[in-house]
């Protein structure tokens, strides 16, 4: 693989309760890449995803072995810093999960519980300008008045999920009056908020609607070059559209694993042939 | 016609005529209330402390024991909401689902629910005794407390395991911990839920005349003092429904409805409150 390595899965392992979720998974995910998580439902896809954030901590019976190494750390290790790991990664659930509170403060949310303020604020401020024409969506006003710094944040991580020409005038109100596709964007400015360098994504799309979907799909595209994202689907014209790589999970087992031309023109198990001509599914 | 549709109808039937039956006892006990009890109220009971001889049919009224059922009241709950909050947020936040140390915890609460107020009046006189204390406004606070507790506790608990672990998994994804989630996330969903938790335990302190009977003891003075004995609303009631003389009575059915439109004032209050704080709540 041409392509430097971010995560690194290894021996991992997954059972809830008596049943194992996922069985003895090795692979690499590449940096800064579309790495889609492929296979049929209930094959271990989300499990493994939010195995890579330790989100299975919390549920019932779970018990998880083996080691996902990002950036040289195995974050399963007993001294590993949960909030340090959580905070590397941006997560876009199946349903949008808007927090209980403003638009604004959605966004703000993860700035504040990490104590984004005063000199650390100004710093990102400064950080984010210099990456603005990049994203192509700088706000106009470059001269930042102080005190609003939070919100030149706001906006710019608003601007870079397209939202802002729909929330400007609203911002302070209630987040979950937006549309669900709205709401799926103001997760992922949410997410970018935390400056991660990995987004996971559980079937992003699956609740919304056609263009919602299309935005979506065009915001992971347009962020690969400077995030590793991981993105769970089941379906497979958008692991198309999206994914460099493609991880086939058949029944909690990596099936077959590579760049998604040679998965999608010229698979080499038997399983994913058929997955992919939907005798099974 | 058709058997099936008409054992339908007997059952529909049925079921209309139980909740006629709830809703109607309910009005009735309004009705008879606001009647009895209408006559007999004036200005002066309202705002004036009992004179001599007022349980005899002398002048008087009872503001000594709608204040000392007030601060009664706010003192206790406030003292169970400072015990139940933590209590709810650990149960739902920090324990998982199966966790078999909640499923004891929320069965005793089940437990003390089901006590007799008389009871928790009995336990409170006895610590007292123990700690060489008189009954006093804040014995009676820390009775009703104990008494409204697990309704407070549970009411909560319910609410709070109504709200998606979806919610609570955005906020730790990033990077949040629990007592950020709990209080910025999880307290802002369940804030509707919550007051009025809060307002039904109110209403059932406020309510309750054993369990001060003994703690709280009575006065005809204002409260004044935590540690002197505080009138409330239902022992004078009791007081006065007490007396063979006409007139006491009807006073004892006046100082009723005070205490009924008390409560309906609170449910009234929980109602619109709720409402108010639902304007962030993710559905």
């Amino acid at each position: 693989m041409e392509s430097k390595t971010h995560i690194s899965i290894k021996n991992l392992s997954v059972w809830y309760g008596e049943q194992q979720a996922v069985n003895n998974v090795n692979i690499d995910i590449p940096d800064k890449k579309i790495t889609a998580i492929i296979g049929p439902s209930g094959c271990g896809k989300t499990t493994l995803l939010k195995s890579l954030n330790r989100l299975l901590d919390d549920l019932d019976g779970v018990k998880v072995t083996g080691e996902v190494i990002v950036d040289e750390e195995d974050i399963y290790t007993p001294n590993a810093e949960l909030i340090r790991i959580r905070k590397k990664m941006g997560l876009l659930s199946q349903k949008p999960q808007v927090l209980p509170m403003s638009i604004y403060e959605n966004v703000a949310y993860g700035l504040r519980i990490h104590g984004v303020k005063g000199k650390k604020l100004i710093k990102r401020v400064n950080q984010l300008e210099k990456q603005c024409p990049f994203f192509d969506v700088c706000p106009e006003k470059v001269h930042i008045k102080k005190g609003k710094e939070m919100d030149f944040l706001i906006e710019t991580y608003l601007r870079i999920v397209g939202l802002w020409d729909e929330v400007k005038k609203r911002l302070h109100s209630s987040a979950a009056k937006l549309s669900i596709g709205q709401q799926q964007r103001l997760c992922l400015a949410r997410a970018l908020a935390v400056e991660p360098e990995i987004i996971l994504a559980d079937e992003p799309t699956s609740a919304l609607d056609p263009l919602s979907s299309q935005n979506i799909e065009r915001l992971l595209v347009g962020l690969k070059k400077d995030y590793t994202i991981v993105v769970v689907t089941h379906i497979l014209r958008q692991a198309k559209r999206l994914a460099d790589y493609i991880i086939f999970l058949y029944l909690g087992e990596i099936i077959e694993y590579g760049p998604a031309e040679q998965i999608f023109e010229n698979p080499k198990e038997e399983l994913t042939k058929e997955y992919l001509k939907g005798i099974i599914s | 016609m058709d058997k099936r549709k008409i054992e339908e109808n007997i059952f529909k039937g049925l079921m209309i005529f139980s909740t006629l039956v709830v809703v109607g006892s309910l009005v009735l006990i309004l009705v008879t209330v606001f009647l009895k009890g209408f006559k007999a109220l004036n200005l002066d009971m309202l705002i004036r402390t009992p004179k001599g001889g007022y349980y005899l049919g002398k002048e008087g009224g009872i503001l000594n024991a709608i204040s000392g059922s007030i601060v009664l009241g706010i003192g206790a709950t406030f003292l169970a909401l400072l015990v139940a909050l933590p209590v709810v947020f650990y149960l739902n936040l920090y324990l998982k689902k199966k966790s078999k140390f909640a499923l004891l915890v929320r069965f005793l609460f089940d437990v003390l629910w089901g006590i007799p107020s008389i009871v928790y009046g009995a336990f409170g006189f006895t610590v007292m005794i123990f700690f060489g204390l008189q009954a006093s406004l804040l014995a009676g606070i820390i009775t009703v407390a104990l008494l409204i507790l697990p309704l407070m506790a549970r009411s909560m608990d319910e609410v709070l395991k109504m709200i998606p672990f979806e919610l609570k998994e955005a906020s730790f994804a990033i990077g949040a911990t629990k007592l950020e989630t709990a209080v910025k996330v999880v307290f802002r969903q369940a804030l509707p839920g919550i007051i009025t938790a809060i307002l039904i335990a109110f209403g059932r302190g406020i309510g309750d005349a054993a369990s001060v009977l003994f703690t709280a003891s009575f006065t005809d003075s204002l409260p004044y003092s935590l540690f002197k004995p505080v009138a409330t609303l239902p022992l004078a009631i009791f007081f006065q429904l007490g007396t063979p003389f006409p007139e006491v009575q009807e006073r004892g059915y006046a100082s009723a409805l005070v205490l009924t439109v008390i409560i309906l004032f609170v449910s009234i209050l929980s109602r619109i409150l709720s409402k108010r704080f639902t304007k962030h709540m993710v559905k």
